[in-house]
């Protein structure tokens, strides 16, 4: 994935692939290159089956400004080598993309709606990604059931509870594509939907909905995760303790409680009658959110915090910021595994990735870069500065 | 040059059945697809750089109907020629 790849790794990959030598296979690519440079120089055109067609094309002179002295002046026609890519090559290229089709933009939009309908759908996009790094706060609790009480209201009034059901399930499909689900939710739904019903409380539910599922799906996240995380890195997360006093981690953790079950309670009321699957989600969650309390969670609570000195703003955080410790003593050993960075060392024994300085000066390290495979490292015990 | 000139210039510089030169053209094609779809760049020194490009979503009007239409977001192969090659043919 996202490889650089020259002649030679080509010239492997097809030796492997026709069970030719590599040598052989090198020749072949070679003159294979080579030829479609000669082919243009003879012809100007090379075809090839399965990849495409290589052409030298003319481009027109235009005449240009010089951007410095406001001059005109005229750049000369040329020639210019343009590769038009087989229609294999470029099915194939565009797989992941194939099931989409142009859609047609419905008219009754005027034009400054339609920015304002893409500005509402993008600002969807943040909040998912903020819920899922920070643990849900108190206030998102409330914010939830705002929202929980405004989707019921707008569904009151507009009486269209089944198709609400609908919008979720598919808010949840198109989400669960990997690929830039905002785009292309706008525009599937506006084709689906008829006009007539296309009205502004329609717009609300979709981001009430769409709002509430986000949530909902953040908060399973968040538990699950907690929850399947190795003991390993649990217990690799306690020494560096939290700053701060467990007491206010004890009045968060309520709250927390209360935001997971104000979202099953509102993905519930959104969806009368629901799927199984939903069913099925919401009791997870407050399984989950049974067992968080119970077990362990002292260690949740202390990566909890340390998680949070993480995600601070990146502008914030400097090396500064990893003064806030002392080494005191050491407390492991490592060797070095294959791939391994020094942030990976930190982040394995830390759970924080910026803590690798620390790893630096307790080894007296001379160039942090150098880092071999099998090098056994000293991993520093640390110790809140007070 | 079309294909079948292509595949018989490269039989004779190889020194193989054109049979066999087309099969491996194929094969050579195959590799730089299956290359390019896991979003890899084949630089070829002297030649130029295959890669694929991200095209985004945008909004496309028919300027005899005056219908909209919202084209979906495409992944397309895309080839830079090496400078060298560039200039060759300029």
């Amino acid at each position: 994935m996202d490889m650089k790849l020259n002649h030679s790794d080509l010239s492997a990959l097809l030796a492997k692939e026709a069970g030719i030598s590599v040598a052989k296979s090198e020749l072949f690519t070679k003159a294979f290159f080579d030829l479609v440079i000669e082919g243009l120089e003879s012809d100007g055109i090379v075809k090839i089956n399965g990849l495409g067609t290589f052409k030298i094309t003319d481009v027109a002179s235009r005449s240009s400004v010089n951007v410095n002295t406001g001059e005109k002046f005229e750049i000369k026609g040329h020639k210019k080598l343009s590769f038009l890519p087989a229609d294999t090559l470029k099915d194939n290229v565009n797989q992941p993309f194939a099931m989409f089709e142009p859609v047609e933009v419905d008219d009754t939009y005027s034009d400054e709606e339609i920015p304002d309908s893409t500005d509402e759908a993008e600002e969807n996009v943040p909040v998912e990604d903020i819920e899922a790094e920070d643990a849900p706060q108190a206030e998102t609790a409330d914010a939830l059931s705002e929202a929980a009480d405004n989707d019921t209201a707008v569904e009151e009034s507009a009486g269209v509870a089944p198709a609400a059901e609908q919008d979720v399930e598919e808010v949840v499909a198109v989400q669960e594509r990997p690929v830039e689900p905002v785009m292309v939710r706008v525009p599937k739904k506006e084709s689906k939907k008829p006009v007539e019903k296309r009205t502004k409380s329609h717009k609300w539910l979709y981001m009430t909905l769409s709002i509430i599922v986000i949530f909902s799906l953040a908060a399973v996240l968040y538990f699950y995760y907690f929850n399947t995380m190795p003991a390993e890195e649990q217990a690799a997360a306690v020494p560096v303790q939290a700053i701060e006093s467990p007491a206010i981690n004890a009045e968060e953790k309520p709250a927390v409680a209360d935001s997971v079950d104000a979202v099953t309670a509102a993905t519930v009321d959104a969806t009368t009658g629901a799927t199984p699957q939903d069913k099925a989600l919401s009791n997870e969650e407050q399984a989950l959110s049974d067992i968080v309390p119970s077990q362990e969670n002292k260690k949740v609570y202390e990566f909890v915090m340390i998680e949070e000195l993480s995600s601070l703003p990146l502008k914030d955080i400097t090396l500064s910021d990893t003064h806030l410790y002392d080494i005191a003593g050491e407390w492991k050993q490592h060797k070095v595994a294959a791939g391994e960075t020094l942030t990976k060392i930190a982040l394995i024994y830390y759970g924080d990735k910026k803590l690798w300085p620390y790893i630096v000066k307790h080894n007296s390290m001379s160039r942090p870069d150098d880092l071999s495979k099998g090098m056994t490292i000293s991993i520093p015990m640390l110790e809140p500065r007070r | 040059m079309n294909n079948k000139e292509f595949i018989s210039k490269l039989a004779k510089r190889c020194k193989m059945t054109p049979a066999e030169a087309s099969a491996n053209v194929d094969k050579f094609v195959n590799v730089m697809t299956d290359r390019l779809k896991e979003n890899d760049q084949l630089n070829v020194s002297g030649f130029g750089v295959l890669e694929v490009k991200m095209r985004k979503e945008r909004l496309s009007v028919n300027p005899k109907t005056g219908q909209r239409f919202l084209v979906p977001p495409k992944v397309v192969p895309s080839f830079r020629p090496s400078s060298k090659l560039k200039d060759k043919f300029k």
